[in-house]
């Protein structure tokens, strides 16, 4: 019982590993992404984290403030879950590359730019998740991914829900992408649930 | 659920009691007591997790307790986050009204929170933490012999729950708007 706090933490190498991980994730997302707005889309910053749970709010603005969730649910070789989370700044900012519009037209989120997120949200989280299957030779089935707008503290209580019960501590990634003449500037988390980063780091030959 | 309500009440102001100056955060896992009649006790964003908010009129102490989870599993945990769990949570945040000078007989409860915010049947055991959350703080309420005045429990809705400790009025806001329960 005692050594389960410390169950989560990730040594360098495991780090390490997650972050090449969730970087292939990332980066088959945006190509993902590139293909639906058919145009190119880099990634400028990863950087990944393990950060008390009552701190990761801040990094999406604050408990409070207005964000959009990713959740994905998967079950085959191993179940866990995964959780993508964003400023609405980002969302709009893709929204305006996804429909084409001026950088800054959006500024609202009414059925369109929700549907449109719902499926940058699709292709954002089951190319992550796919991308980590294959690495990884397993076959995980990931859930339609349900799109969430709502404070980020309800929305990231839904991952704290399973994790906390293991630990105190989450580990994120966080990002930043754009196309060449734009940058969707803000933070997009990556949340692996308990489960999953056990499967991952098993599967990788790191016993945990 | 609150969304009839809301329309009779029309859009309620906050930032009153958000500006107050002694706003006390109370994060997850929290437990907050505080004697100063003017002071605010506020957990933002809670989705599963339930906001317990208790006072006591005659000697103005009033406490906020953030549940996370319903039952103790890591005593370790606990110690450092008193109010993670609902079920031993609740004597700690009694405990430390009563030590605050309130009187066990005279505490009320409000409490607001337990939303799944994700709709899909996915996860059996995660999707109804809310709800799994809310059986527990009554519970352990009721094991305390004290009454639930007000609750805003369950929905789809994320919540920010504050209490001001001298008149026990709580206000819960939700992305569409805001009750209050005085």
């Amino acid at each position: 019982m005692d050594n389960r706090v410390a169950d989560i933490t990730l040594n360098k190498d495991e780090m390490r590993l997650w972050g090449s991980l969730a970087l292939q994730g990332i980066d088959n997302a945006m190509s993902g992404l590139a293909t639906m707005v058919n145009r190119e889309i880099r990634m400028s910053s990863l950087s990944l984290k393990q950060v008390p749970a009552s701190e990761a709010p801040d990094l999406v603005g604050g408990a409070d403030k207005m964000v959009i969730g990713i959740y994905l649910a998967f079950e085959g070789d191993a179940t866990g879950h995964l959780m993508l989370v964003h400023q609405p700044d980002v969302a709009l900012a893709i929204i305006d590359m996804l429909l084409g519009n001026e950088p800054g037209a959006t500024r609202d989120l009414n059925e369109m730019e929700q549907s449109a997120l719902g499926e940058m949200g699709n292709i954002i989280g089951s190319a992550f998740l796919n991308a980590i299957a294959d690495a990884l030779s397993l076959r995980l089935q990931p859930s339609p991914p349900e799109v969430i707008l709502d404070m980020a503290g309800a929305i990231l209580d839904v991952a704290f829900a399973e994790i906390l019960q293991q630990t105190d501590d989450v580990i994120v990634a966080e990002t930043s992408f754009g196309t060449s003449d734009r940058q969707a500037r803000g933070t997009f988390l990556v949340i692996p649930s308990f489960n999953f980063l056990k499967v991952i780091l098993s599967n990788a030959g790191v016993e945990k | 659920m609150i969304s009839g309500k809301l329309d009779q009440l029309g859009p309620i102001d906050v930032s009153s009691i958000a500006r107050s100056d002694s706003l006390i955060a109370v994060g997850l896992g929290e437990i907050k007591v505080s004697r100063d009649p003017s002071a605010v006790l506020v957990s933002f964003g809670l989705g599963s997790c339930v906001a317990v908010c208790a006072y006591d009129l005659t000697a103005r102490v009033g406490g906020m307790m953030h549940v996370v989870l319903p039952y103790c599993s890591n005593k370790d945990s606990a110690r450092k986050f008193p109010g993670k769990y609902a079920d031993i949570g609740m004597p700690t945040l009694i405990r430390e009204m009563e030590n605050h000078g309130a009187m066990r007989t005279r505490i009320q409860v409000k409490i607001a929170g337990g939303a799944s915010v994700i709709h899909a049947a996915t996860f059996d055991g995660l999707l109804d933490m809310g709800q799994k959350n809310v059986v527990a703080v009554r519970t352990a309420l009721e094991s305390e012999s004290i009454p639930i005045v007000s609750s805003d429990t369950g929905g789809h809705k994320g919540r920010s729950v504050w209490l001001v400790v001298g008149t026990g009025g709580m206000t819960v806001r939700t992305a569409s708007g805001a009750t209050v329960y005085p």
